[in-house]
């Protein structure tokens, strides 16, 4: 042992190690027989009770974090998932599943915008026309269209859509049908009920909705903003999409299936695009 | 090594048990959130980042294989979502000044000991604004063994880094806090090796007696 004293550094080292019990027994000697190692050992000391101090916490802030954490547990892949949430299939971003959803039905998407551009340009001319029996066609074919799509009017009406639609009350728009929305509800159980009413899901086979107003529906803004975010088993099935309003947040709901498997619910925000619910139907 | 506390929990969780995965959170909550909000040097940093810490958790729970003690893993993702999640704002942490979403640094609270009040706000904003000085490398080590109670060991395999690195880290970063906090007031005792400062921030030296079986020893 030296009487040199030591560089702060080491004395630092020397006197820090003693602190937690981590000094040698040589090094124990030293510190004893230095009074200034001895000081530094106590200023030390002073640093780790003020880091100490208890940080307190907030028991909403407790529970806040918890079910987040919770929730995340639940996600697909997670320890919490439903049995049968695949973790291991290969995934592809939602979008690209929807472009890659078949000419098929590409071709029906494309019949259904045909359809509402004739009923668009009809019902001006039959007005014109006068006829009592021409009126009561065009009230037939409007009234077709609100049948099923009463999610669709109810945008339209909001957004006076009415009015551009050449004055013909009830006669949606394409623009009013691009947007194929299941409406507001208040739990998880309603909307799933709600989704197995849908004609495309009760025949087992994929239709496009038919008030969508063509292939605009694909990329819409609302599912545009997902575009990479939401990703779906390479080789599944999208046999519904849309969107819809679940406990008062903006969603978009998508049923697909894997080959041979049952139909699968996703549900993700249309803020931020996290998955909300992804179970079977 | 002793069996692991947290082995039953964590098998269940594992298996799908809702209640185990959150007896097994709320075992380690205040743990993660006092790392994290010394780490972020502010409440609300600080709650952001345990809440991204427990996600981690969470996600990387079927990872998890246990050559660890699990609290040693739990210390070890939470360090890194923590340090992560303030990488990711693209700062250094900000000390954060008492408000509304703090209750609990309302105000100063009575000193249990006695019927002088102690500047609990002073004091807390005192260590955060000291700590946040620090290199992440150093206020990690010095939070994990100050206030996470990890051994030197622990510490390394937390921030995968040797031992005598860990003790290095710890060393210098309470140097560096004990310049920083500077001398308490009114207090006259002489000055440490190293230009440090004798007591913390209000504090009287406290006791320099080693805990047992605090540390590895190199």
């Amino acid at each position: 042992m030296t009487d040199a004293p030591l560089p702060p550094d080491a004395a630092d080292e020397l006197a820090s190690a003693h602190l937690d019990g981590a000094a040698t027994d040589a090094e124990r000697a030293q510190i004893e027989a230095d009074g200034s190692l001895q000081a530094r050992v106590q200023a030390l000391a002073a640093v780790r009770a003020a880091v100490r101090t208890p940080v307190p916490v907030d028991d909403a802030r407790r529970e806040a974090a918890l079910a987040a954490a919770l929730a995340a547990a639940e996600e697909p892949g997670g320890v919490l998932a439903p049995a049968g949430s695949s973790t291991t299939a290969p995934v592809v971003p939602l979008a690209a599943r929807w472009r890659s959803a078949g000419r098929d039905r590409r071709l029906r998407y494309l019949a259904v915008a045909a359809a509402v551009a004739v009923v668009a340009l009809a019902v001006p001319v039959l007005d014109r026309l006068g006829t009592e029996d021409d009126e009561a066609d065009t009230a037939s074919v409007a009234l077709d269209a609100e049948a099923s799509a009463p999610a669709a009017r109810d945008g339209a009406e909001e957004s006076g859509m009415d009015d551009a639609a050449g004055g013909s009350a009830g006669a949606p728009t394409p623009e009013a049908l691009m947007a194929d929305d299941l409406g507001p509800f208040d739990e998880l159980a309603a909307l799933t009920a709600a989704l197995r009413e849908q004609p495309e899901l009760a025949d087992d086979e994929y239709a496009a909705p038919t008030t969508t107003g063509g292939a605009e529906a694909m990329t819409s803004t609302t599912l545009a903003a997902c575009d990479g975010q939401l990703t779906l088993p390479a080789d599944t099935d999208v046999l519904f999409d849309a969107t819809a309003t679940l406990e008062g947040t903006p969603v978009v709901v998508v049923v697909h299936r894997l080959p041979g498997g049952e139909p699968q619910l996703l549900v993700a925000a249309v803020d931020g695009c996290a998955t909300l619910v992804d179970q079977p139907l | 090594m002793a069996a692991d506390p947290d082995e039953a929990l964590v098998d269940a969780a594992r298996g799908g048990d809702r209640a185990a995965l959150d007896a097994l959170l709320r075992r380690h909550h205040d743990r993660i959130h006092g790392l994290c909000r010394r780490l972020a040097g502010n409440e609300a940093d600080g709650l952001d980042a345990t809440q991204e810490a427990l996600i981690a958790v969470v996600r990387g729970l079927p990872r998890f294989d246990g050559r660890s003690r699990f609290s040693t893993w739990v210390h070890r993702v939470a360090t890194n979502a923590c340090l992560d999640e303030l990488r990711r704002r693209g700062r250094r942490p900000v000390v954060g000044l008492p408000d509304e979403r703090d209750p609990f640094e309302a105000g100063p609270l009575p000193d249990p000991r006695g019927e002088v009040p102690i500047d609990r706000i002073g004091e807390r904003m005192a260590v955060d604004a000291a700590l946040v000085q620090l290199s992440p490398e150093l206020r990690a080590a010095v939070v994990l063994r100050d206030l996470c109670e990890l051994d030197y060991a622990e510490i390394a395999e937390v921030l995968d880094v040797p031992p005598g690195t860990v003790r290095s880290r710890i060393s210098r970063g309470r140097a560096q806090l004990a310049r920083l906090l500077g001398p308490a007031p009114g207090d006259a005792t002489s000055g440490p090796p190293g230009g440090g400062n004798p007591a913390g921030p209000g504090r009287r030296p406290t006791t320099t007696t080693p805990p047992p079986a605090a540390g590895t020893t190199p």
